[in-house]
């Protein structure tokens, strides 16, 4: 029980090396700033959501559990952290969807630079499939010139495959022209 | 309080707040959005994992299979970090983006069907002229990747008959 929950303890230094300003004392960062009507400008939605993440973690290793084993009310504490984490999300989510909106309104060249930026992207992405695919027709065509070769020996079918290589030589120029 | 860790990534915070500085604040919404997902998702990874282990008790100890899981779950915290770190970027540069924007309700930023959109028309009025620059350039956009789908096609009908060819050879071979 203690070794895997001091080795959690460890991996968890990374996001507490970035401690939010509690307003109490320097004792456990998620239980102290439980607070959920504080949302002024000291508390942002990231820090109230970096701290309902530690709590969830917290209420795993605290020392409250030691001595009463109801599994009911370790139960409901870590429910409600969890809870309290995924309204937190939740809200810094529609934050950002917010902002979207309004800028949508207030500034729609933006959302169409978005637009623009990413329909480049697609274009790109088109043009190397395109390139792709004319590198594997290029392969294709040396390996028929190659057993057209092999067949020029025996001479058993002098035809065909010529008339097959006239029609893809034939073919092949038109994606040329659009570029 | 705050400053030694500013001063610990001062060099990263810098480079990153670089790079936002020319990204659209619209896209900086949707990256933001994503990470908070991601940091969610994670979140519940990371619990699936700790539900998954086993407690030593001495009779089904693995050291591969515990080293392999304690490897995978700091690699989750050690990612969370750099996300909470990247959201943490990301909400205040929205923030000061946004911050010259008057503050409307929601309510009136969506688009009916019915209303006349006489609120919107004088402040909108202002950002048509921005706005179609932007849309010109997507409908070209939107026309060169017609052109391109077409070419696409194009080569697909060779190919197509490149395979239909080789396999009448095949066939009248045999």
């Amino acid at each position: 029980m203690a070794s895997s929950m001091c080795g959690m303890f460890p991996g968890q230094q990374p996001p507490g090396s970035l401690p939010p300003p509690g307003p109490g004392g320097p004792g456990q960062p998620g239980l102290l700033t439980g607070t959920p009507g504080n949302r002024g400008a000291n508390n942002t939605l990231v820090d109230e959501l970096e701290a309902s993440f530690e709590a969830c973690f917290a209420s795993l290793v605290s020392q409250d559990y030691v001595n009463g084993t109801d599994q009911e009310e370790i139960r409901t504490g870590v429910d409600q952290c969890i809870q309290k984490f995924l309204d937190v999300a939740r809200q810094t989510e529609c934050f950002f969807l917010q902002k979207r909106l309004q800028l949508s309104v207030q500034k729609p060249e933006q959302v169409e630079k978005e637009d623009a930026s990413e329909l480049k992207n697609e274009l790109q992405r088109k043009e190397m499939l395109i390139q792709k695919h004319l590198a594997k027709i290029h392969h294709w065509q040396q390996v028929l010139e190659d057993i057209n070769v092999q067949h020029k020996k025996p001479t058993e079918l002098p035809q065909g495959p010529l008339a097959f290589l006239e029609q893809a030589s034939a073919n092949l120029p038109a994606p040329m022209k659009p570029n | 309080m705050t400053t030694p860790p500013l001063a610990q990534f001062s060099g990263q915070q810098q480079q990153q707040t670089q790079a936002a500085r020319d990204v659209n604040t619209a896209s900086l919404c949707r990256i933001g959005q994503e990470t908070v997902q991601d940091i969610v998702l994670r979140t519940m990874e990371i619990f699936q994992l700790l539900r998954n282990m086993q407690l030593p008790n001495g009779v089904t100890y693995h050291p591969n299979t515990h080293q392999d899981r304690l490897g995978k779950l700091q690699e989750h915290l050690r990612t969370l970090s750099v996300l909470f770190r990247k959201l943490r970027l990301v909400y205040d540069k929205c923030n000061e983006n946004c911050a010259g924007l008057e503050p409307i309700p929601s309510e009136q930023l969506i688009p009916y069907v019915e209303d006349d959109s006489s609120k919107l028309e004088d402040r909108m009025a202002n950002q048509l002229r921005a706005a179609s620059e932007e849309r010109r350039e997507v409908l070209e956009v939107n026309k060169k990747l017609k052109q391109k789908n077409q070419q696409l096609k194009m080569i697909m009908d060779q190919l197509r008959n490149l395979i239909w060819e080789i396999n009448s050879m095949l066939a009248v071979r045999s």
